[in-house]
């Protein structure tokens, strides 16, 4: 019994190593490119061709950042993406919790038809909106205007905001809004001190994956902000870098300064970030 | 009439709940997608109130457009080998992350990482990196004596498309992973080991055993992955802009130049229309035939 064991541990053990080199290899392949990006960010323009690869103290310089910063007008394209991005969340997460709970309480076919509706929204492609969308945003005035493109957002993303709180919402228990509703406490305050409280976690998922997108995208700003001083970080780089061609350390510090960020940001709150995007898949 | 109101009392407060968020998706979403299916038959320019009727002629004119025939083909190479491909990479690393032990948080971490990063980013890396003349790619390839491999991969007709995916691949597997990674932590370790004592090799166990525990995701992840290639607008735009000449160009590039470079409205929107379309139609057919294999499996 105890040599059958052994020889199985040591059949499992040996895959498991050539698993690991495997996975390290792959890793390698994916860090490769961000060392590379990294590296020549802050390396003397005439070095970054002659060893692409490899960084010596005596070549280090943080004049390619210092001057990318400069052309893509950091300071103002980092407040513009954070204001888009505040104003954004905060329509996708009262919206769409609001919503949410809106379809769960009932418990009404009407609803759960509605909610049907809006899931199958999620498969509709943007771009079918895209040419009467912009016509619609200068009518209402909403062009160079962040609400505008928050607007834009919320319509995108709220079917699946609401899909997934829908899906948390209806693993409360019911008794609670009952219980709660009996002691004469209307709807809404059973929604701000009960609901909301206990989907903490994911309003942290919706943030975290939808805020993702919203700072990175580049399409929907680049179709509503034409003013230059609106512009988002993913215009600015998009801008710089098609008309930097050839001026590859400016590209390289300018690349970098706009992934910093966002790179440091999912650092930190990677399990977070893994946890949200696993437990949404479980759910749909 | 108050019977009424008592019997759909919670609806209708439920009602006050939702409409908000219906007033927006109505106003941004809907009711411009509309729009476009009504005025793909009008010669209406995106500005001017006035238009007229011109029936299928702008679906006739991109149809006939010379780069048309290379977009239902770039759509299709898409559809049929990078979605399949993208599902099995992304498949088979899920499988060997989830029992490799001490490191795979690390290599979750690292797979992901691009996917945090904006398109744009992405798009301008993987320019340096296929870059014939100084990029990271020629000069490892000339250091390895293999200098016939130095080729403009972007640039050629017959390499952009792979080229192309194998970008997005690098960009988006980390989503689809640890999607995978979510369903496999659903089913139950016993399974394995009790195959494993009846002597079933790892590729049986893959195909006979986890893939069915985990139809679900594999439908979801099947599903999102068609959506997402077919509507994928950023890193193609920055990293090929459709070229070189159409033969990378796809649909929801096309639809952005129509409307915003060559200001032809009603041919962006006849496209829009069947791009969106087409993504329906795909969608909801392997919606269907997954869920069925979903319940026949269980």
């Amino acid at each position: 019994m105890n040599s059958l064991r052994t020889a199985r541990t040591s059949r499992l053990r040996k895959p498991k190593r050539l698993a690991n080199v495997v996975m390290l290899a792959i890793t390698l392949f994916y860090l490769l490119p961000f060392w590379y990006i990294a590296n020549n960010a802050i390396k003397n323009a005439d070095e970054i061709s002659t060893h692409p690869f490899t960084l010596t103290l005596k070549s280090i310089t943080l004049d390619n950042l210092r001057r990318a910063y400069a052309m893509l007008h950091f300071p103002t394209a980092f407040l513009n993406s954070l204001i888009l991005l505040v104003l954004s969340l905060a329509l996708l997460v009262s919206l769409g919790s609001l919503a949410a709970y809106g379809i769960v309480i009932p418990r009404s076919r009407f609803m759960n038809r509605l909610y049907t509706l809006l899931v199958a929204l999620i498969s509709v492609p943007f771009q079918i909106t895209i040419v009467p969308l912009v016509g619609l945003l200068k009518q209402l005035g909403l062009i160079n205007s962040f609400l505008g493109v928050a607007f834009v957002y919320a319509a995108m993303y709220l079917p699946f905001v609401i899909f997934l709180y829908v899906g948390f919402m209806r693993t409360i228990p019911r008794e609670l809004a009952e219980s709660s509703q009996i002691d004469g406490s209307g709807m809404l305050r059973t929604y701000l001190l009960i609901y909301m409280p206990l989907l903490k976690s994911i309003t942290g998922i919706v943030m975290i994956v939808r805020g993702v997108s919203v700072w990175n995208d580049l399409l929907a700003p680049l179709v509503v902000l034409y003013r230059n001083s609106m512009y988002t970080l993913p215009i600015q780089l998009y801008v710089f870098s098609s008309s930097k061609i050839g001026q590859w350390d400016l590209v390289f510090g300018g690349t970098l300064l706009v992934c910093l960020p966002i790179t440091v940001f999912f650092l930190l709150m990677q399990r977070s970030f893994v946890k949200g995007i696993m437990a949404g898949g479980i759910k749909g | 009439m108050t019977r009424w109101y008592v019997r759909h009392r919670m609806t209708i407060a439920g009602a006050a709940f939702v409409l908000p968020a219906l007033a927006v998706i109505a106003l941004f979403f809907l009711y411009p997608a509309i729009q476009s299916f009504r005025l793909s038959v009008t010669d209406w320019n995106g500005i001017s109130p006035d238009y007229r009727f011109v029936g299928l002629d702008n679906f006739r004119e991109v149809i006939e457009a010379p780069q048309f025939k290379r977009m239902l083909s770039n759509t299709l190479f898409l559809i049929v080998l990078y979605v399949p491909v993208l599902n099995a990479i992304a498949l088979l690393l899920a499988v060997v992350i989830y029992d490799v032990g001490r490191l795979a948080n690390f290599y979750k971490v690292v797979l992901y990482l691009p996917n945090i990063l904006s398109m744009v980013v992405v798009g301008v890396i993987w320019k340096v990196i296929y870059n014939p003349v100084f990029g990271p790619l020629a000069y490892l390839f000339e250091k390895l004596g293999k200098p016939d491999w130095v080729q403009d991969w972007i640039g050629q007709t017959a390499t952009v498309m792979p080229a192309l995916s194998l970008s997005i691949v690098w960009y988006a597997v980390g989503f689809y992973l640890l999607i995978y990674l979510g369903g496999l932590s659903t089913v139950p370790k016993e399974i394995y080991e009790s195959a494993e004592m009846d002597g079933v090799g790892w590729r049986r166990q893959l195909l006979s055993l986890t893939l069915p525990m985990i139809a679900q995701s594999v439908t979801i992840n099947v599903v999102l992955s068609i959506i997402g290639i077919l509507t994928i607008f950023d890193l193609p735009f920055i990293l090929t802009g459709g070229g070189p000449g159409f033969a990378s160009q796809t649909m929801a590039i096309s639809v952005y130049i129509y409307a915003f470079k060559s200001m032809q409205q009603g041919h962006a929107m006849a496209l829009a229309v069947i791009l969106t379309v087409i993504t329906m139609i795909v969608a909801l057919a392997l919606l269907t035939a997954l869920r069925r294999k979903e319940v026949t499996d269980e």
